[in-house]
């Protein structure tokens, strides 16, 4: 099987399997600062930045191979963890060890989460009737349509047809209402969501192989 | 601050809301929301501000959390924020890739729900956002349009927080000018 063969996404994914020692030892020392820089320098997420990315761990340093990028990028999209900072962690984990995650994630990390923590301190609620209320009102009213957009494109990225669409609906559906309606605590609503899910809507090759 | 969360609950909500951002899910949001948006633990505008600086800044956009760690429990809450998603991240991530073979099937058929539940959870985050805030018909209708257009273009939630913004601005002056 050719893993660079294109959409071959099982064989790109098997090559994130297992730490592997690189051909040029890697100090935690450089991967922190590679992954600080990355962190400082990249805006809209993983996938936004993965040309950045595979310019300076593949191209520019050699640390991992372009498939292998990719392979950690779809991995790190289908663990339960941030992407961005999972395919951090991967990396790390593969030049590095354990050692090795932790530093690069921290590292990646770091940059955005000074700022974030330095604009809120910068800005808290702004007193009723000053445009500083007016300003936040109207920015968290776009978040509740940016919010609700993006659960509608994250419920078309399951690509579900057919019965398999209908039951994912019914559970996409279920969490807001019994959540919101009934009191239901989100997380409870969650896990049961992930549960039948897992049970009712089977991946479609296997379930076609039992009719 | 006087919320009675502190570090431990910061960091225990984190964690916890960190197992629930398969494929950029961003789950956190929905559980934040959840436990200290609609329990008046956090205001609706802060932890919008916070959604909005992990947009702005440079890096993963979960830095958000960050923002609210600080509004939860000071400096202290921020600390426990970070630590809160570079433990789990970091021992999923080792996880993941020593034992991906093994995982892979749990991987794959978890994750095909996952993104179902994740969007319920979306879902139930923007309405909860909502509700405090009593939305008038109009802005109903804004809320509308802006969930077109992100389905539609797809645009950077970057764009999205500006204009809102913006137009929260336009509104103020011209109401400001109105009764002035």
């Amino acid at each position: 099987m050719n893993s660079t063969e294109p959409g071959n996404l099982s064989a790109k994914t098997t090559e994130a399997a297992g730490p592997v020692v690189p051909a040029t030892p890697v100090t935690l020392l450089s991967l922190g600062l590679v992954f600080l820089k990355m962190g400082a320098l990249t805006f809209g997420g993983m996938w936004a930045a993965i040309s950045r990315i595979e310019a300076d761990l593949v191209h520019k340093r050699g640390w991992i191979s372009a498939d292998t990028q990719r392979a950690m990028m779809i991995t790190a999209a289908l663990i339960p963890a941030p992407k961005f900072l999972a395919f951090g962690g991967m990396v790390g984990y593969r030049l590095r060890g354990f050692p090795g995650s932790v530093v690069s994630l921290v590292c990646l990390m770091i940059p955005g989460s000074l700022l974030v923590l330095a604009g809120a301190m910068l800005l808290r609620q702004g007193a009723e009737g000053t445009l500083l209320a007016a300003v936040q009102h109207s920015i968290t009213l776009g978040i509740v349509g940016l919010l609700l957009g993006n659960a509608a494109n994250m419920a078309q990225s399951s690509r579900l047809k057919g019965w398999r669409l209908f039951a994912g609906i019914f559970i996409a559906v279920m969490i807001p209402l019994m959540t919101l309606v009934f009191g239901v605590p989100l997380l409870v609503m969650a896990l049961l969501g992930l549960v039948s899910g897992a049970i009712v809507i089977r991946p479609e090759q296997e379930s076609d192989d039992h009719g | 601050m006087d919320n009675g969360v502190g570090f431990f609950g910061v960091l225990g909500l984190v964690m916890l809301s960190t197992l629930f951002s398969i494929g950029g899910g961003n789950g956190q949001v929905a559980m934040i929301q959840g436990q200290w948006v609609s329990n008046g633990l956090l205001d609706p505008a802060l932890f919008a501000w916070a959604f909005a600086l992990g947009h702005f800044t440079p890096g993963p956009k979960v830095s958000f959390v960050t923002a609210i760690g600080y509004y939860m429990a000071g400096i202290p809450g921020a600390i426990a924020a970070m630590i809160g998603i570079v433990i789990p991240t970091s021992l999923g991530a080792s996880l993941a890739s020593h034992w991906y073979q093994r995982f892979q099937r749990i991987i794959n058929h978890v994750s095909i729900s996952a993104s179902m539940v994740i969007a319920g959870m979306m879902s139930t985050a923007a309405i909860g956002l909502a509700q405090p805030l009593d939305p008038s018909w109009i802005e109903l209708t804004g809320i509308a349009l802006v969930t077109f257009l992100v389905v539609w273009r797809r645009p950077d939630p970057v764009l999205i927080v500006l204009g809102s913004g913006v137009v929260g601005a336009v509104v103020w002056f011209a109401g400001s000018a109105l009764s002035g």
